[in-house]
């Protein structure tokens, strides 16, 4: 199964590049030592070298120290024309393609598996674990933590892999340019289900991907509604009304809007954000720590703790 | 060898005596590590195994994290030590090292560090999590087991042990060489040992640092390595300034022997001393400045990523200078296939692929596709196994007759060389082909995507071959050394020609190794070449002083 990316094809091209000095270096030095072996093997009534070992005597000096230099200057030349390509290389690995659509992910490691959280459709977040799925061609950017121990997340087929360590955000990104299903997995000793820590992604096509998240975000606000956190919302242009109980700021949640006001307006929680147009309803996601909703155009507020 | 009483051994400070510990304490753990890898291997010889049911994945950490601290801490130094206290002092002419009462302490701290850190076992579960012991897993929080303690504790004793002996090493090597001799004059291994003990002075501090710290956060409550903090990350960095020149640490000794071995046994000078020593002192200062590359996926500064690119792939230069000069010392030689020349000759080609694998991983772009997968085990063990074990095998059996006054078994030695060398490439080479398996895991599955040519259960099943080859092959090892030790031939001074002082003393060496001060004859071609060089001054410029 092809599974063909960016990252591995720049890995592929800079690992054939070494393994070519790799392979011309090796032969090299394996040829002129195997040479020498044979030639300079002792035989039957071949001569004790001039110079040869003598117990308590000081070795004579041999070899002119030209060779070592001009041996240097080689093999810096070699180095330093890798070290070029890595480098080359290193900052297309490091940096996700300006100019593009990205779609941002989260990425937690915790004993012992794997989770990750999309933005959904208004914002709901979706968070899914060991199995998920992204699109095809598309440049996905992950901030990766740990919620315990120090992990690494590796993306195999796609030559990818980053630490994943508490207390700390990481960054990776990835494209991947065939459809199918990779296995990303840990290869940070993390404890004793650390062979286990196997996740599966599956790549679909671009129109797939957002059908796929557009249901797992209506199952899951169906959750959320189900267990009472869905908080609904009207707004007429100046201030909001609330449809129903209080919830729980503290857990997941997610407010619902209408917007009855006469213009389009921009709703805000924190970082997440919805557009809606006049007559349209819609959705965003509840942001670990915000309690105050923001319609960004009129300037008006709404208290999500003090709701009733 | 006069029989000599327990109570001796115990109380010991000849530093042959106490080489002769160091070398058998060295390798019963080399045996112990050696039976833990083989139980890794017989769990991973075939795909969707469990050779211990529910407990396999308990097991395979402990023993994974065990394998590693043993041979690397507790085999692999030591048993270069074993040669370091023998015969660098009889290379350097001195009676003993300087302290030889520190010596003694410093090896019983060796193994008391090293029990205490095998004591693990019997408590109800070793050390696991990699010998790295990275934070937070080593924490209390997630793994309250005293094993862990005990081998921080283990690791602490050994490092103020080796401290010392850093500090008996040096002044020795500035106070007690043999009037005449230079610096520059000191054979090839006392060189090693002499840039090793520098590395070690600078390097292992780091680690009794960071292991004092995990002990106090484990068991005083403080708070080093708290993860708000940052503590994981500041604990990598801590190992990672000891190990990276760690590995230097297992290197030098053996390659320092494998090029006297060289040289004798092609019956030709050193080619390029000078430049081989230069080598290794640049060796030992870029050792110190590349460790970011155990670090390259943590996320540290760009910057620095790149930099420690460039430094590490510079390290080529001062190894590949080494490499031309070990090869030409051959060039014009009467070479004699002995086993220890056996050995050396196994040292250049497995290090070499070790040397150049580590290349590529010193490209940080390379590493993100294969850091913590079978590619770096292998890599790793051609490099410290291939070149630094290989290295003091061929001093073992250099220097056996010498420790012993016996020659060994020639066609065992060879059995044995041929064993190893087969079984080490069938272990780590298939390693390579199936180099996208993430390492440290117990199990895998038989359909995973990680082999090139054949299944990954098949390599694996080759790999497990190929260690128990090895293994075979050490046994053979031990067998002839027990032997010959009482019943081999004897050996007379010098059994190979070789040069440095040891050879000039009987086998094994007196008590206080030389009867009357040794003196180094300097060598009667450069003699001439000098005079020649005086007689041509004098010659070009008539009625001028030279």
């Amino acid at each position: 199964m092809a599974a063909r990316s960016v990252s591995g094809s720049i890995f592929d091209q800079l690992f054939y590049l070494y393994m070519a000095i790799a392979v011309v270096v090796g032969v090299l030095v394996v040829g002129w030592l195997v040479y020498i072996m044979v030639k300079y093997s002792a035989r039957p009534g071949s001569p004790k070298p001039r110079d040869a070992p003598r117990a308590g005597v000081l070795p004579a000096e041999r070899g002119h120290p030209l060779w070592s230099y001009v041996m240097a200057l080689v093999i810096a030349g070699i180095m330093f024309g890798l070290a070029f390509g890595t480098i080359s290389a290193v900052t297309t690995l490091e940096t996700p393609p300006e100019g593009e659509e990205w779609l941002h992910l989260n990425v937690i490691g915790f004993q012992f598996g794997w989770k990750v959280e999309y933005i959904g459709t208004g914002g709901i977040v979706v968070g899914r674990i060991n199995e998920w799925t992204i699109p095809v061609d598309t440049a996905i950017v992950a901030n990766v933590t740990s919620q315990d121990v120090w992990h690494n997340f590796a993306l195999n087929e796609y030559r990818m892999r980053i630490d994943v360590i508490p207390g700390q955000t990481n960054h990776l990104w990835w494209k991947a340019q065939d459809v199918g299903t990779v296995e990303p997995v840990c290869v940070q000793i993390c404890g004793v289900g650390h062979a286990l820590m196997k996740a599966r992604m599956h790549v679909v096509p671009q129109d797939e991907f957002t059908r796929w998240l557009s249901d797992e975000s209506q199952r899951d606000y169906g959750r959320l509604e189900r267990a009472n956190q869905v908080l609904n919302l009207t707004y007429d242009g100046a201030g909001f009304r609330a449809e129903n109980k209080s919830i729980d700021p503290t857990k997941a949640f997610a407010v619902r809007i209408d917007n009855q006001g006469a213009a389009s307006e921009r709703f805000a929680l924190g970082q997440n954000q919805v557009s809606l147009a006049s007559g349209e309803t819609g959705l965003v996601a509840g942001a670990a720590g915000v309690t105050r909703l923001e319609a960004l155009g009129s300037g008006a507020t709404f208290e999500l703790g003090r709701s009733s | 060898m006069a029989k000599k009483g327990l109570k001796h051994w115990l109380s010991t400070t000849n530093h042959k005596d106490v080489g002769i510990l160091y070398l058998w304490t060295s390798l019963a753990f080399f045996v112990i590590g050696g039976i833990m890898a083989l139980v890794m291997r017989t769990q991973l010889a075939t795909a969707d195994q469990a050779i211990f049911g529910d407990q396999t994945a308990e097991i395979y950490n402990q023993l994974v994290t065990m394998h590693g601290i043993v041979m690397i801490i507790f085999f692999l130094s030591p048993f270069a030590f074993a040669f370091g206290n023998y015969i660098v002092p009889i290379q350097l002419g001195a009676a003993d090292l300087i302290f030889p009462r520190l010596n003694a302490l410093s090896y019983w701290m060796y193994l008391a560090g090293g029990l205490t850190s095998l004591v693990g076992f019997f408590t109800g579960g070793a050390a696991a999590g990699g010998w790295t012991l990275y934070t937070p897993l080593s924490l209390r929080e997630f793994m309250p087991r005293v094993g862990l303690d005990l081998v921080g504790i283990g690791i602490v004793l050994f490092v103020v042990g080796v401290t010392v002996s850093t500090i008996n090493f040096l002044v020795t090597y500035f106070k007690l060489r043999a009037p005449g001799m230079k610096l520059y004059h000191m054979p090839l291994f006392s060189w090693a040992v002499f840039f090793t003990v520098v590395i070690m002075l600078f390097a292992f501090p780091a680690l009794g640092a960071a292991g004092l710290m995990l002990l106090a956060d484990r068991n005083l409550g403080f708070h080093f390595f708290d993860v708000e903090n940052g503590g994981a990350i500041l604990w990598a960095h801590l190992f990672w300034f000891f190990g990276h020149p760690e590995v230097y640490i297992l290197l030098l000794p053996g390659l320092g022997a494998v090029l006297e071995v060289v040289s004798t046994f092609s019956e030709r000078p050193l080619w390029g001393k000078k430049a081989v020593v230069w080598s290794l002192a640049i060796a030992t200062f870029l050792s110190f400045i590349v460790y970011i590359h155990h670090m390259f996926t943590t996320g540290v500064d760009p910057n620095l990523r790149k930099a420690m690119t460039i430094t590490t792939e510079m390290i080529s230069v001062p190894f590949g200078i080494i490499y031309l000069c070990m090869i030409a010392t051959m060039w014009g030689g009467r070479i004699r296939y002995s086993v220890p020349m056996l050995f050396a000759i196994g040292f250049i080609l497995l290090f070499l692929i070790g040397g150049l694998t580590g290349v590529f991983l010193s490209s940080v772009a390379i590493d993100y596709g294969m850091q913590g997968s079978y590619w770096v085990v292998a890599h790793f063990h051609y490099a410290v196994l291939g070149g630094g074990v290989w290295g003091v095998l061929s001093a073992l059996y250099f220097w056996f007759p010498k420790l012993t006054g016996r020659m060994f078994n020639e066609r065992l030695g060879r059995t044995h060389f041929w064993m190893g060398f087969i079984g080490f490439n069938l272990l780590f080479m298939s390693m390579f082909f199936y180099g996208k398996m993430p390492r440290r895991i117990y199990t895998y599955s038989a359909e995973a995507d990680y082999a090139t040519y054949l299944s990954v259960s098949t390599l694996n099943t080759i790999a497990t071959v190929g260690a128990f080859m090895f293994a075979a092959g050490v046994g053979l090892m031990l067998v002839n050394f027990l032997w010959s030790w009482k019943h081999g031939a004897y050996a007379g001074h010098d059994p190979w020609g070789g040069d440095s002082l040891e050879w000039t003393i009987s086998s094994p060496p007196p008590e206080h190794n030389f009867t009357q001060t040794p003196v180094l004859l300097p060598n009667p071609i450069d003699v001439e070449k000098e005079a020649a060089a005086k007689a041509a001054a004098v010659s070009i410029v008539p009625g001028t002083k030279p």
